[in-house]
């Protein structure tokens, strides 16, 4: 298996993790980038451009030391929708959209009654 | 006979003179080992505080840094926040360096916000060479959580004696 096959093997399980609410991902200084830690190492996942996706492994000092990416079209299928599931159940997560919507409809409910 | 008799008595009263002697002898080694002991204990303590007061200080010079940086960005003196961000990084990867001991929670917290620092100073970087217009309040912002995290950890170190 080669690095980017093991980033990819990264992406699925922490979609799966993600899924289960079992990892953390938070903002960054860049809008479209965001980060989930582990104790010695760090994932970000990155959206360049309107098709493209980048995963890197950044080590203790906040390298990165291993990345892939998957642009539409040229990656293959499975691969990029990993990704970009990836990249916008993260986005959803560190932005906290979920609770946000419940949080609107549950007050504009209450208004009503 | 009498030569075995008296034998028997004299190793008998050797035993009874000898005994509280050896005695003393064990009692007088375990208390000097656990003095030893005691000692190491006392001085991997005052060690281990040392440790302690270093890592709060350099968690202290860490958040203060990061104050000077939210006051530079918002003078927009971005060649200077490029050096203070090096600085930071350098700083938080010393702490977790000096602390390989660290426990699980605190090793995450620093490790992600290293990864924060290095996000900002390329961002930074990227505003400093003019390739991208700077959005101050979103950088503050990212900044000011990885301070309240910094200030988290450094007050548990600082209350609980925790082990980082």
């Amino acid at each position: 298996m080669n690095d980017e096959e093991k980033l990819i093997q990264i992406a699925i399980q922490l979609l799966s993790k993600t899924r289960k609410d079992l990892v953390n991902w938070e903002e960054t200084a860049d809008p479209t980038l965001f980060q989930t830690t582990m104790e010695d190492y760090t994932v970000t996942i990155d959206k360049v451009g309107g098709s493209r996706f980048d995963l890197h492994l950044r080590n203790q000092k906040g390298r990165a030391i291993a990345s892939v990416q998957v642009r539409e079209g040229t990656a293959s299928t499975t691969n990029y929708n990993t990704l970009s599931n990836l990249y916008e159940i993260a986005r959803r997560q560190a932005l906290k959209i979920d609770s946000a919507l419940d949080d609107v409809i549950s007050k504009l409910s209450e208004d009503e009654t | 006979m009498l030569a075995v008799w008296w034998g028997d008595l004299s190793s008998l009263a050797g035993l009874v003179v000898g005994l509280p002697g050896f005695i003393i002898t064990i009692i007088l080694l375990l208390k000097s080992k656990n003095a030893a002991e005691a000692a190491e204990a006392a001085a991997d303590e005052t060690k281990r505080g040392f440790e302690r007061v270093l890592t709060l200080t350099d968690l202290t010079t860490a958040v203060a840094t990061g104050e000077e940086i939210a006051r530079l960005q918002r003078k927009e003196a971005w060649s200077t926040v490029v050096d203070r961000y090096t600085h930071l990084r350098r700083l938080l990867i010393g702490i977790r360096e000096e602390n390989p001991n660290i426990a699980p929670e605190h090793k995450k917290a620093i490790q992600g916000t290293i990864t924060q620092v290095i996000l900002l100073q390329e961002k930074v970087e990227k505003v400093s060479m003019q390739a991208e217009k700077p959005d101050i309040p979103r950088l503050n912002s990212i900044l000011s959580n990885q301070m309240d995290v910094l200030e988290a950890l450094a007050a548990s170190v600082k209350f609980k004696g925790a082990r980082i």
